[in-house]
């Protein structure tokens, strides 16, 4: 999925102003793309997208030197626990076909 | 929006063409300005680097455009008098902490010639008006005035002034005119000895660069200050301010809060009853704390101060609501939201996401101590800069800040950063550089 598509989805409003999807959805289920995507922590550019991983590796209660290979893992457990938002997942996945 | 220059062109080219000639003798002046104030921490001013040229603007405009803000200020005042009958009300309509107007003497503070005799503020200079964003009265107007004198001498006292001759009345000397105001409270002639208040939980944030520097100046002009805090101040039973440490009296009590301390303890005001009002005991009391209510939360209920043909407005500024809302957050390049009564906190809608913009909408709306101001681009100019020993010419954007003192226009300050969509100066971005202007 380009990135134009994913933000027109993450970005969509209500007739007032708000976000179609909260931003808690949006950034519980930022790195579950992250992880689909199969970049690399080592390859992150933004300082936002940065900051959002930290913090995703502290929920994790990762060591703060982990692998690449021990964070895929802990967030796939973690997501298998608090998968992301349906309606916000189907949309994308939609979106993919 | 109209492209001419703001600036005296002519001026501004006559400067630059002698600054590529004279730059090494230019060098030599601002080091010999930097070691003079090198024991007062001021190798630069808070900000990138010593300016290398004044802003030249036409004296006339800016004449005008101080008594059009004194004007303006003098109607703020009248807006906050009639609201003095009725506190509750008082407090509602402006958001402020109604604890706090309870302590103030209102009457007396408000009505002091000492309200409003220093005052700057801030805003956008266009071609046909000066918006005004805020005004300062407080903290930053003393740090401010003692930046211009600091840049007089770098830039009224270097030898371009010197060569082009330019008058050192026309950068306005606000330092030297607050210093007149000073003495005339005093009624000492020349020197006085100054107690400069701030709580002593503010002493670090007021006083973290300046402390030395406000010495410095002062003792150069004849007067000794002291910095002081509720727990070194008292009034004597003869009615003298004195300070506890060293028993000498003061002639006056500058007040130089940012606000913070009183807004969140009000009943700190029980113990230090002399700062109530506009007299500490027998001793004029500068700016005093009346002058909190000229902060950024005061601006929705002035804006009718000055007329449609007027040389200044001030930029349109509504109290935030839950109806307004869908408006703030869908349009957000039209808007700025700003902190009413505390801190500096600035956001700027065309340079800030849509999801952190719709956080500070829903915080200004829950929390009542923000206004939502209408965006306007601070102006362009362009300035030179010293880049690896070599002179570059950067656009810029600036914000003008008029000194008023005593009623009258005397000097300005200019903030400015390179150009960029949605700057602002207050916070001071990392980049920010500081002037005078030259009244051509």
């Amino acid at each position: 999925m380009n990135r134009e598509t994913l933000a027109g989805i993450f970005e969509r409003r209500l007739p007032n102003g708000t976000f179609v999807y909260e931003d808690e959805k949006v950034r519980h289920l930022v790195p579950a793309l992250f992880l689909i995507s199969g970049s690399k922590l080592s390859e992150v550019k933004t300082q936002e997208m940065k900051d959002l991983l930290a913090e995703f590796a502290q929920k994790l209660e990762l060591p703060e030197t982990h692998t690449e290979d021990d964070f895929a893992k802990a967030l796939t457990a973690y997501y298998k626990k608090n998968p992301p938002d349906q309606v916000l997942l189907r949309e994308l996945q939609q979106a993919c076909e | 929006m109209n492209n001419e220059p703001l600036e005296e062109q002519e001026k501004v080219e006559q400067y630059e063409s002698l600054l590529e000639s004279s730059r090494k003798e230019v060098l030599e002046h601002y080091a010999r300005v930097s070691a003079r104030y090198r024991e007062a921490g001021k190798n630069r001013l808070a900000c990138t680097a010593w300016p290398l040229r004044p802003l030249f603007l036409k004296k006339d405009r800016l004449h005008t455009i101080g008594t059009a803000l004194v004007g303006q200020l003098e109607s703020c005042r009248d807006v906050l008098i009639s609201f003095t009958e009725d506190r509750g009300s008082m407090a509602k309509t402006l958001n402020f902490p109604l604890e706090l107007l309870k302590e103030l003497e209102l009457e007396t503070g408000l009505g002091s010639p000492d309200f409003l005799s220093a005052a700057r503020p801030d805003g956008f200079l266009q071609a046909d008006r000066f918006v005004v964003s805020e005004y300062n009265v407080g903290s930053g107007l003393l740090a401010t005035l003692s930046y211009t004198e600091v840049l007089f001498e770098l830039l009224g006292e270097g030898p371009l002034a010197r060569k082009l001759g330019l008058k050192d009345g026309n950068f306005g000397r606000p330092f030297q005119n607050y210093l007149s105001l000073l003495r005339g409270r005093a009624q000492s002639g020349s020197a006085a000895h100054i107690a400069l208040f701030s709580p002593a939980e503010e002493h670090k944030d007021v006083y973290r660069w300046e402390k030395k520097l406000f010495e410095t100046l002062f003792e150069r002009n004849g007067f000794t200050v002291e910095f002081m805090d509720e727990h070194s101040l008292e009034v004597d039973s003869e009615k003298r301010l004195i300070s506890r440490q060293t028993g000498r009296t003061f002639q006056l009590l500058l007040q130089m809060t940012t606000g913070e301390y009183f807004l969140q303890t009000p009943n700190s005001l029980r113990s230090s009853n002399y700062l109530r009002g506009a007299r500490a005991g027998s001793v004029p009391h500068l700016h005093p704390l009346a002058c909190l209510l000229l902060g950024k939360g005061i601006l929705p209920a002035n804006l009718g101060g000055a007329g449609e043909k007027s040389s200044v407005r001030i930029a349109e500024a509504t109290y935030p609501t839950e109806e307004a809302a869908p408006e703030y957050r869908l349009n957000k390049d039209k808007y700025v939201i700003k902190r009413s009564w505390s801190g500096k906190d600035t956001v700027v809608g065309c340079s800030t996401g849509g999801r952190a913009w719709n956080r500070i909408v829903a915080e200004a709306i829950n929390s009542k101590d923000f206004i939502v101001q209408d965006y306007h681009p601070l102006p362009t100019t362009r300035l030179p800069y010293l880049v690896d020993g070599k002179l570059e010419y950067i656009a810029v954007r600036f914000e003008l800040s008029p000194f008023l003192i005593e009623g009258k226009y005397c000097g300005s300050l200019v903030r400015y950063a390179p150009d960029a969509e949605g700057l602002r100066l207050s916070p001071s971005p990392p980049d920010m550089g500081m002037t005078i202007v030259y009244a051509s």
